[in-house]
C-alpha cells in the first residue's frame, strides 16, 4: 500500500523535525500503527527503531520497553537482520528503564542483563556495557558492596563496539562516585565535564543537578550557582529530566530561594503526574517534599494556593492549599518509598526520606528569617 | 646551529593538520593572525605606530613552487623570543595545551604558525625586535629539525615569514585562492593588508595590488535613514547567507564583548536545527560553522558578531564551552527578545511577517519565559477546529479554552466542533498544549481544560423518545460484540450527523494495546517483564459512541437480523480505530473478516456462486 507507505515516511520525517517529548512520540505512535499495517515488517523496524529513541530520550519509559520487546521480537525472527545491530545497542536503553518499574523484579532486570550480554556477545562486543549495566542496578537499588565491586570490574574493562560514549561513561562514574558517599572523587571525575570539554547528546544535561550539593558541601557556592542555572536551561524542555528536575528543585530549597523553587515546582508538576515510572516519581517526589518541608521550616503559609495540574488531586486542575499538596506528596512517598524498597532488598529510599527536611531546613527554622514567597536573592 | 625539535613535530603537525583544524585553509588565517598580533603589541609600547602587513605571492615557475611572503612591521622576535617559543612547544605536545599555547603567546610569535605545515615543508621566520638586538632568521623543517641563527643584514623591525608550497600544495598557492582566503579571513581586520604577485603577471582580475582588509562591519556603517539601513543591513546579509533573509535585529552583549547582528531567516526552520554562526574574533573570521552562540529556542536566527572576550577552542573555529559563553548566550537571547519586544510596539507588521514564519521559535521561548509569553500570546497561532487562529483571538471569544491532548484526538474532536462553530485547539502540535496549559497562570480571565472524546461523548444529547427501541437493540449487541476489546458502546445525537461514532481512547487503552501486541512474539523473559508492567499499568476502556443522527447508524440501528447487527457494528467499530489510525492488530482484523463473511452470507445466501 503505497499511500500508507508515503504517510509513514511523512509522518517519520515530520518527527525528526520535532524536539524529543510527547509530541514526537506521538506522531511515531501513529507512524507505528501505520507501518504494521501496511504489513512491511522492515517498515515497521524502523519506525520502531525511531519510537523507541523518541520514548527513551522523551520521558516515556513504559513505551519504551514495550517497544522494545516487539523490537526483540523482531530481532529473533530475523536474528542476522540488517538491523540487529541498532537493536542490540537499544537493548541498552531498554534495559535502563527496567529498575524505574518497582513491579519488575530483580532476577528479571539480571536475566534481561545476561541475555543482553549473551546476544551482544555474538556482535562482537557487549561484556563492558553489560559490566556497566550491573555496576548501575547495584548503584539505583542501593547494593553498595555490588556497586563497589561492579564499579572496578566495569572500569577495568576494554571498550568495545557497544560500549557507551566517553562522556556517558563519565557521567556514570559520577554517579557512582555520589553514590559511594565520595563527593570529592565525584567532582574530579566531573571536572571535564564541567570544563565543556567532555559532552554528548546526553551530558552535561543530568550531570550538573548531580553536582549541586557536593560543590555547596565543598565551599563552591558560585560554581554550583552556575551549573544549577546552566543545568535548568538544558532539562527544563523534556520530561525525560523530571528527575534532573527534582535535583534542581531541591537544590532551590536548600539555598532558600523558595520563590524560585516554588516556580519550579508548579510548573513541572505536570510531568510528575504525566510519568509512568515509579522510581522516576520517587526520586523528584522525594525532592519536592525537601522543598515542603523547607518552607514548613521557615513557616511558610500553610493555606498559601498551589497550581496543580489535572491528575494530581483528582481529574480537574486546581489551585489546592500547600498543607494538602504536601499531604498527598506523602500519600504517593507512603506507597512508592516500600514498594521499591521491597523490590531491591534494601532499605534506600526509606533512608533518603528519614534525611527529609535537611540541614537547610532545619537552619532556616532556627533562622526564620525568610519571606517565603519571595526569592531571597 | 642545528639542533631538533624537543617534541615529534611531525605529530604534532599530524595533530594540527589532521584532526585539529577542519581544512588547511587555516595556514593563511594563522598567517594573518600572526602579523596582527604583532602590530597589536607593537601599538602598545608606541601607540602612534599604525601598522601594515603586505603579503606577496611570488608564483610557482618549472624550477621552483610558489612562495608565499608575509612582512609585518609588529613587534617582532629576538633570538630569545624564538628560542622561547620553540621550548614552550616542547612541553607538551596535547591539543589542549595549544589552545593554552596560543594565549601566552599571543602578540609574539603564535603557535598557529605550525598550521603552515599542512602545505609547506620550511617555513623560513626573518625577524627583528622592536626591543633592539640585532636580526634572527628562523628555518624550521617540517622532519622535525631548526636553525636559528643571527643575521647581519640591515631589517625593519617587524617579522617576515617565508612559505614554500609543498610539490602537492599548489592550489593553496593559487593568486586567486590566497586574495580570497586573505579576504574572507581578513575583510574587517583592523589593519590594513595589501596582497600582489609579483612579476606582474596575470595575478587576479583586479588590480595587480590592493588592499583586502580593514572594511567596516556592516553594524558600524552609518545610514541616512533608518529605513535604507535596515534595506541595506538584509541585503547584505542575503548576500553573506545567501539564503532569504525576513528581517535583520542588532545583537550585543557585555558578557561576551560582543557587537553584531541577528539574521532572522526567510525560511521555516526546524526546532532541532542548529544554526551556525558567523563569528569574528577581534575582527578575524574564526569560523562561520560556529554553533551554541544563541540560546535553542533561537533556531531561526543566525548571527554574525564580532567578540572581544569570548575563547576560542584549540582549533579556533569553535568557541569554548564554559561559563562566559553561557552568559553570552543568554544576553544574545535577551537582546534578541527585547528586539522582538520592541518590535511590537513600533512596527507590528513587521513583527507579524516574522510571526507567520518563525512562530514556533516564539513558541520554545514562551514555553518556558512567562513574560515573553503574556507579551507575546496574543500574537501566536494554534490550529484549531476553526482552521488556524492566534491564542489573542481565542482568548478576546472569551470561551473557555479547550485542547486536545494529542493529534489523534484532535482529529475526530475537531468534527464535532467544527459543526457547532467550537474551536478546539490541537494539543498535540509541538508546544501548544504546554502553552495554553499555562495561559490561566498568566490571565487569571482565562481557563483551560484537556478535553478527549469522552469528555464530548458525555456532553451529546441522549437518542430521542421514539429511537429509544433501535438504540436499546444496537446497544445490546455493540456490547456483546465490544467486550472482548475492552470497549463500551454509548448511543448519542449528535453533529454533524455525517460523523457515525466517536472514538474515545485513553492513553491507557492504547499502552495496553501496545502491550500485548509487543507480547505476541516476545522471548519468555520479555513476555513476564510486559506482564509485570501490565499488572501495574492503569485500567483504560474504550468508547465507541454512535451516532444516531447518522442515516448510516440508523439503518444499522433498525436492522432485525442480530447477525447482520452484529457484524455491521464490528465493521463500524474497527473502521473507526482505522479512521482514528489507532494501532489495529491480529484481533480487530479479525473481527473484521468475520463481520464481512458474515455480511456476505446474509446478502447472497448461496455463496453467490449461482
Amino acid at each position: 500500500m503505497p499511500s500508507l507507505r508515503a504517510d509513514v515516511t511523512r509522518l517519520r520525517s515530520q518527527a525528526r523535525e520535532t524536539p524529543h517529548g510527547p509530541a514526537q512520540i506521538a506522531v511515531l505512535e501513529e507512524a507505528t500503527a501505520l507501518a504494521d499495517r501496511s504489513g512491511d515488517e522492515e517498515l515497521a523496524t524502523d519506525v520502531r527503531l525511531q519510537l523507541s529513541e523518541a520514548t527513551m530520550f522523551g520521558g516515556a519509559p513504559d513505551r519504551s520497553i514495550a517497544t522494545f520487546a516487539w523490537l526483540l521480537a523482531a530481532l529473533d525472527r530475523d536474528p542476522a537482520g540488517r538491523r540487529s545491530w541498532a537493536i542490540i545497542w537499544q537493548y541498552k536503553w531498554a534495559i535502563s528503564n527496567l529498575v524505574d518499574f518497582a513491579e519488575i523484579p530483580l532476577a528479571q532486570i539480571r536475566a534481561a542483563i545476561d541475555d543482553f550480554e549473551a546476544r551482544a556477545r555474538r556482535l562482537g562486543g557487549g561484556h563492558r556495557a553489560a559490566l556497566k549495566m550491573r555496576a548501575a542496578l547495584a548503584r539505583d537499588i542501593g547494593d553498595t558492596a555490588g556497586l563497589r565491586d561492579g564499579f572496578t570490574a566495569w572500569q577495568q574493562s576494554p571498550r568495545d563496539n557497544l560500549t557507551d560514549c566517553s562522556a556517558c561513561d563519565r557521567h556514570a562514574a559520577v554517579e557512582h562516585q555520589l553514590a559511594l558517599g565520595r563527593p570529592a572523587r565525584a567532582l574530579r571525575e566531573a571536572q571535564p565535564i564541567i570544563d565543556g570539554k567532555s559532552r554528548c547528546a546526553e551530558v552535561p544535561h543530568e550531570t550538573f543537578p548531580l553536582l549541586l550539593a557536593p560543590l555547596r558541601e565543598a565551599g563552591e557556592a558560585e560554581l554550583a550557582d552556575q551549573l544549577a542555572k546552566r543545568g535548568y536551561e538544558l532539562v527544563k524542555g523534556n520530561p525525560e529530566f523530571l528527575v534532573s528536575v527534582g535535583r534542581l528543585l531541591g537544590d532551590r530549597a536548600d539555598t532558600l530561594a523558595l520563590g524560585r523553587a516554588w516556580d519550579m515546582f508548579e510548573r513541572h508538576l505536570p510531568w510528575l503526574v504525566e510519568q509512568r515510572a515509579g522510581r522516576r516519581q520517587l526520586l523528584f517526589l522525594l525532592d519536592a517534599r525537601r522543598f515542603l518541608a523547607t518552607y514548613a521550616a521557615i513557616g511558610g503559609e500553610d493555606d498559601a494556593p498551589v497550581r496543580v495540574p489535572a491528575g494530581f488531586l483528582g481529574p480537574e486542575p486546581g489551585r489546592p492549599a500547600i498543607r494538602e499538596v504536601t499531604v498527598e506528596v506523602d500519600r504517593r512517598l507512603d506507597a512508592l518509598v516500600p514498594a521499591f524498597d521491597r523490590r531491591n532488598g534494601t532499605d534506600l529510599y526509606a533512608a533518603t526520606r528519614a534525611q527529609i527536611p535537611g540541614r537547610a531546613a532545619t537552619a532556616a527554622a532556627a533562622g526564620r528569617a525568610q519571606d517565603p514567597a519571595r526569592d531571597p536573592s | 646551529m642545528e639542533r631538533t625539535f624537543q617534541v615529534d613535530l611531525h605529530g604534532l603537525v599530524d595533530l594540527l593538520s589532521e584532526h585539529l583544524y577542519s581544512s588547511p585553509r587555516v595556514f593563511v588565517r594563522e598567517l594573518l593572525q600572526n602579523a596582527v598580533d604583532a602590530i597589536t603589541a607593537r601599538r602598545a609600547l608606541d601607540p602612534d605606530h599604525r601598522g601594515a602587513i603586505a603579503i606577496e605571492l611570488i608564483p610557482e615557475t618549472p624550477q621552483h613552487t610558489a612562495t608565499l611572503v608575509v612582512t609585518d612591521d609588529g613587534i617582532g622576535l629576538s633570538q630569545q623570543d624564538a628560542e622561547t617559543f620553540l621550548a614552550t612547544i616542547g612541553r607538551s605536545s596535547k591539543r589542549d595545551a595549544i589552545g593554552h599555547l596560543r594565549r601566552e603567546f599571543l602578540g609574539q610569535f603564535g603557535i598557529g604558525l605550525l598550521s603552515c605545515f599542512t602545505v609547506s615543508d620550511e617555513i623560513v621566520v626573518v625577524s627583528r625586535s622592536a626591543a633592539g638586538g640585532s636580526a634572527v632568521e628562523w628555518r624550521g623543517r617540517q622532519d622535525g629539525t631548526y636553525t636559528v641563527r643571527e643575521i647581519e643584514a640591515e631589517i625593519a623591525v617587524g617579522t617576515r615569514v617565508y612559505l614554500r608550497a609543498r610539490e602537492d600544495s599548489g592550489e593553496w598557492f593559487l593568486p586567486e585562492t590566497i586574495r580570497e582566503l586573505i579576504a574572507h579571513f581578513g575583510e574587517f581586520l583592523p589593519v590594513p593588508a595589501t596582497f600582489r604577485v609579483e612579476g606582474g603577471g596575470p595575478a587576479t582580475a583586479t588590480a595587480a595590488t590592493d588592499t583586502v582588509t580593514g572594511a567596516p562591519f556592516p553594524w558600524e556603517i552609518e545610514d541616512p535613514v533608518d529605513e535604507l539601513r535596515q534595506r541595506r543591513l538584509v541585503q547584505d546579509a542575503e548576500t553573506r547567507l545567501g539564503a532569504a533573509v525576513l528581517d535583520v535585529v542588532p545583537l550585543q552583549s557585555a558578557a561576551g564583548g560582543i557587537r553584531g547582528l541577528g539574521y532572522i531567516l526567510g525560511g521555516s526552520i526546524s526546532p532541532v536545527a542548529r544554526p551556525a554562526h558567523r563569528v569574528y574574533l577581534k575582527r578575524m573570521l574564526l569560523g562561520e560553522q560556529v554553533e551554541h552562540l544563541l540560546p535553542d529556542w533561537a533556531f531561526f536566527v543566525r548571527a554574525m558578531v564580532d567578540t572581544t572576550e569570548l575563547a576560542p577552542t584549540a582549533s579556533r573555529e569553535q568557541l569554548y564551552e564554559d561559563g562566559l559563553l553561557d552568559a553570552t548566550r543568554e544576553e544574545l537571547g535577551q537582546a534578541l527578545r527585547d528586539a522582538l519586544l520592541a518590535m511590537a510596539e513600533t512596527d507590528p507588521d513587521r513583527l507579524r511577517r516574522i510571526v507567520d514564519v518563525h512562530y514556533l521559535g516564539l513558541k520554545a521561548l514562551a514555553v518556558h519565559d512567562d513574560e515573553f509569553l503574556a507579551l507575546f500570546a496574543d500574537w501566536l497561532p494554534v490550529e484549531t477546529a476553526r482552521g488556524r487562529m492566534t491564542l489573542g483571538h481565542l482568548r478576546r471569544s472569551g470561551a473557555r479554552l479547550r485542547y486536545t491532548r494529542n493529534h489523534a484526538d484532535f482529529q475526530q474532536l475537531a468534527q464535532v466542533d467544527a459543526a457547532r462553530d467550537a474551536a478546539v485547539v490541537d494539543g498535540g502540535l509541538v508546544y501548544d498544549a504546554e502553552l495554553v496549559s499555562r495561559l490561566p497562570a498568566i490571565f487569571p480571565d482565562v481557563t483551560a481544560e484537556v478535553v478527549d472524546a469522552t469528555d464530548f461523548i458525555e456532553g451529546f444529547e441522549a437518542p430521542a423518545p421514539d429511537d429509544r427501541f433501535a438504540a436499546e437493540r444496537l446497544l445490546g449487541a455493540a456490547t456483546a460484540v465490544l467486550a472482548p476489546f475492552d470497549c463500551d458502546p454509548e448511543i448519542r445525537t449528535f453533529q454533524p450527523a455525517s460523523l457515525p461514532s466517536l472514538l474515545s481512547t485513553p492513553d491507557a487503552a492504547l499502552f495496553r494495546s501496545q502491550l500485548s501486541r509487543s507480547r505476541k512474539d516476545a522471548s519468555p523473559l520479555w513476555a513476564s517483564i510486559l506482564d509485570d508492567l501490565a499488572t501495574t499499568a492503569p485500567e483504560g476502556r474504550s468508547q465507541l459512541c454512535f451516532n444516531l443522527a447518522n442515516p448510516m447508524v440508523q439503518r444499522v440501528a433498525a436492522l432485525r437480523d442480530p447477525q447482520a447487527l452484529a457484524a455491521t457494528v464490528g465493521i463500524m467499530y474497527v473502521q473507526a480505530m482505522l479512521l482514528g489510525r489507532h494501532p489495529v492488530g491480529d484481533r480487530e482484523l479479525g473481527l473484521m473478516s468475520d463481520a464481512v463473511g458474515h455480511l456476505l452470507d446474509w446478502s447472497v445466501p448461496d455463496g453467490g456462486t449461482r
